[in-house]
């Protein structure tokens, strides 16, 4: 009896070191997951990040407006209210593409994503393969480049959260990597994204001419 | 032979125990092993991104407004970029001599040339959901040459001229440059070429038998490339 119950205690404990063996290299494994999940994330973060930078400021600097407006903006007073509705206008799923803007072209500037909530993006892997992520952005205007202070009134700074979050069944974190960057108006690229798009400001005919082709009589 | 099969429950049970603890140690082992290559495997990878970054935001220094700052990189029919050759200038201030044996006087321009060249390596075998699949694995070398600039023109260097300038890796399972225009789609076109965006998947130096289960660590980037943004040609009439 004494013998039988010894034997089981043996075989209790070796099941127990087994069983915490198993835990502490499922933990192992899940964060190993989670590592290569966070460099395929951040790589993802810096394409959306640089494809929202890529975009105009502001609406009143798209190519369109400063074309139809004769020039670009001199300075945050035009710019749109951070209470306006027409901040982050497009931020329904599907509204903003954030990995390639050329897919969805309404969605044509800075802060036109704000309060995006879980948007498709992806890491694409060799061979067609690919870790599908979500999204989050938020847009605000900062007082400084610093980008310390938020303000509703527009400045000529912009500050970008991209929240990346993983949905991959071994290893599902919300903010997997965080990323922010402060945009800051540039007439110059407004200036070159209004030709290149539009040509010369002042082009009859041009592709953002809007004015009536009728001649007149 | 009596005192064995007195003593048949507590072999038995001795038995088990070992086996199980014998278990329990080895999957610590492979736990520890693989912890350790997929550590040194990123290690790896960071280092080589971040050399990658290095030249791509070195890509078309002092090369003004010229768009012509690389050559459009080649693809093979495995979808990895096989060569990449790009450039930026360098104006010599203080009696400047490259390797290669150019010398480039004092306020000339030099252009240095850089050209990455995928090589092939080995082979594995990996067990995949679908069957065993073969990777190539490769080595990227990258080469250096000068050429002078004349005219605003330098000529490509010849073959000859290329000098390796190691900053390799050999166990690359994909590698693959992309150009992207400023709307963030893929382009042929160095004109419009706007954004790099730079793939690459690292595995570690040797498979982890017995399940040759091998851990891709994978690493992107997208940078935007000189000339940043420049003045349209109506600003600078």
């Amino acid at each position: 009896m004494p013998q039988s119950l010894l034997g089981l205690l043996a075989l209790t404990l070796a099941s127990l070191i087994s069983f915490n063996q198993q835990r502490v290299t499922q933990q192992s494994y899940k964060a190993t997951i989670r590592d290569e999940l966070e460099l395929a994330a951040s790589g993802t973060a810096q394409h959306v990040m640089e494809m929202i930078a890529a975009r105009s400021f502001d609406e009143v600097s798209t190519p369109t407006k400063v074309f139809d407006a004769g020039g670009v903006p001199r300075g945050a007073g035009l710019f749109t209210n951070g209470n306006n509705a027409e901040f982050g206008r497009y931020s329904r799923t599907g509204d903003c593409d954030l990995m390639t803007p050329g897919n969805t072209p309404r969605c044509d500037d800075v802060d036109d994503m704000d309060g995006t909530r879980g948007a498709p993006v992806k890491a694409i892997l060799s061979d067609g393969r690919e870790l599908r992520f979500t999204a989050d952005v938020d847009v605000q205007y900062v007082t400084d480049p610093g980008g310390e202070t938020t303000t509703n009134s527009p400045t000529l700074h912009k500050r970008v959260d991209v929240t990346i979050d993983s949905q991959h069944p071994a290893a599902p974190v919300q903010g997997i990597i965080a990323v922010s960057r402060v945009i800051s108006y540039d007439p110059i690229k407004a200036d070159m994204d209004a030709e290149m798009e539009c040509g010369p400001i002042g082009l009859e005919g041009g592709p953002c001419d809007n004015s009536s082709t009728i001649p007149s009589q | 032979m009596i005192s064995i099969f007195d003593h048949l429950s507590s072999i038995l049970i001795g038995t088990a125990v070992i086996l199980v603890l014998m278990a329990a140690q080895f999957k610590s082992q492979h736990s520890g092993i693989e912890q350790v290559a997929t550590h040194g495997v990123k290690a790896k990878t960071l280092v080589f991104g971040n050399w990658i970054e290095r030249d791509i935001l070195e890509i078309g220094k002092n090369l003004g407004l010229n768009r012509y700052r690389f050559k459009e990189p080649v693809t093979d029919s495995l979808g990895n970029t096989s060569r990449f050759h790009f450039f930026s200038d360098s104006t010599c201030t203080l009696g400047c001599s490259f390797p290669g044996g150019v010398n480039i006087a004092v306020g000339d321009t030099a252009r240095l040339h850089t050209r990455y060249k995928l090589m092939p390596t080995d082979r594995v075998e990996l067990d995949t959901p679908d069957g065993p699949e073969e990777r190539q694995l490769a080595r990227l070398d990258r080469e250096v040459a000068v050429t002078k600039v004349t005219n605003e023109t330098a000529p490509d260097p010849t073959e000859a001229q290329w000098q390796s300038d190691l900053w390799s890796i050999g166990t690359l399972s994909f590698f693959n440059i992309r150009m992207l225009d400023r709307f963030g789609r893929i382009t042929n076109s160095v004109e419009q070429g706007d954004y790099i965006f730079v793939r690459f998947s690292v595995v570690p130096e040797w498979l982890l038998d017995p399940e040759n289960y091998i851990r891709e660590i994978y690493w992107s980037t997208t940078l935007k490339i000189r000339p940043y943004w420049d003045p349209p040609t109506s600003a600078s009439s």
